[in-house]
């Protein structure tokens, strides 16, 4: 037999078997969305999120001109709808982000900000299949422009600023327990609420038995 | 052949090995009690000395501003959201400071 027919024969056999093993794997411990995907899944996704964006728009640049009004829109239109994902700083840290399958992503790194205003768009506007991102936008005129929007927003995400943040915070979605929460920490801030009994201790460097 | 697809597609969505745990973070409200190099005490407003770790990623606030590590003092009322081990502080609200 010819070396190079032999050579992939062997190669065959190889992926064969790191199949049979990992099928066994699956069938024996089954999968959760726990698991990180693997370096194929990644790749598959990403070239799936890139073919599905239609081809009049992967080129395509953000028709509407980048302006402080439509930026504070957009930011506004993050906090509420995206953030819970996604996080005010698009970082994906959030206890959904952090949780889904495959994870949230750091939008303010080069995965995200490599795709084109177009890409960008399509995936707001359409959602990608078998992750957790909605397909947002109905076709109107309206959806359209608040999804441009998003996308000079998204390209801002790098150079987010605290006081953006912190502007973004008291826009962001609270459960009735939340809201209780944010009061019962801000009365206590201002010193109003229950205080701590123990007196206070100037002394920087002491030692103490407490809980880890 | 579909079978073979489909047994092809679960075994690449399932080759992934890692295993985490998750929950929810937490909010701790008191007194700063000491204040170390890496980590402060914390008196609960229910009593209980808590020591949180902080980290170059903690971040802090007064008076709804960035504030600094600086910024904290013994006695200060704090809020501080922590991470989902209860270890560690991902932002320090920064309250008053009671006169002496």
């Amino acid at each position: 037999m010819r070396r190079p027919v032999k050579l992939t024969l062997f190669a065959l056999a190889a992926l064969a078997l790191v199949g049979a093993a990992a099928l066994w794997r699956t069938l024996r411990y089954g999968f959760s969305a726990h698991d990180e995907p693997t370096r194929m899944e990644a790749w598959m996704a990403r070239a799936a999120r890139r073919w599905a964006a239609p081809a009049d728009l992967r080129g395509a640049s953000n028709p509407l001109a980048l302006t402080p009004q439509i930026l504070a829109e957009a930011r506004a239109h993050w906090a509420d709808h995206c953030a819970s994902c996604h996080g005010n700083d698009g970082k994906g840290r959030t206890e959904i982000g952090e949780h889904l399958y495959p994870r949230a992503p750091d939008m303010t790194l080069r995965t995200t900000q490599s795709l084109s205003d177009g890409e960008l768009f399509a995936i707001i506007e359409n959602g990608i299949r078998l992750t957790g991102m909605p397909g947002w936008g109905n076709g109107t005129a309206e959806s359209g422009y608040e999804s441009w929007s998003l996308v000079h927003f998204i390209r801002h995400l790098p150079e987010l600023t605290p006081e953006e943040i912190a502007e973004m915070e008291a826009l962001n979605p609270k459960t009735p327990e939340e809201w209780e929460e944010m009061r019962a920490e801000e009365e206590f801030l201002s010193g109003e609420g229950r205080s701590a009994t123990a007196e206070p201790s100037a002394d920087h460097t002491a030692t103490t038995e407490h809980r880890h | 052949m579909r079978k073979i697809f489909a047994l092809l597609l679960i075994t690449i969505f399932a080759a992934g090995a890692a295993f985490a745990h998750g929950g929810k973070s937490h909010l701790l409200l008191g007194t700063v009690k000491l204040l170390h190099e890496n980590h402060l005490v914390v008196t609960s407003t229910d009593g209980h000395e808590v020591t949180v770790t902080l980290t170059a990623t903690t971040q802090y606030e007064k008076d709804k501003k960035p504030a600094a590590r600086s910024d904290l003092k013994p006695g200060a009322r704090v809020s501080v959201k922590l991470t989902e081990d209860d270890k560690s502080a991902v932002k320090v609200k920064i309250g008053t400071v009671p006169a002496k």
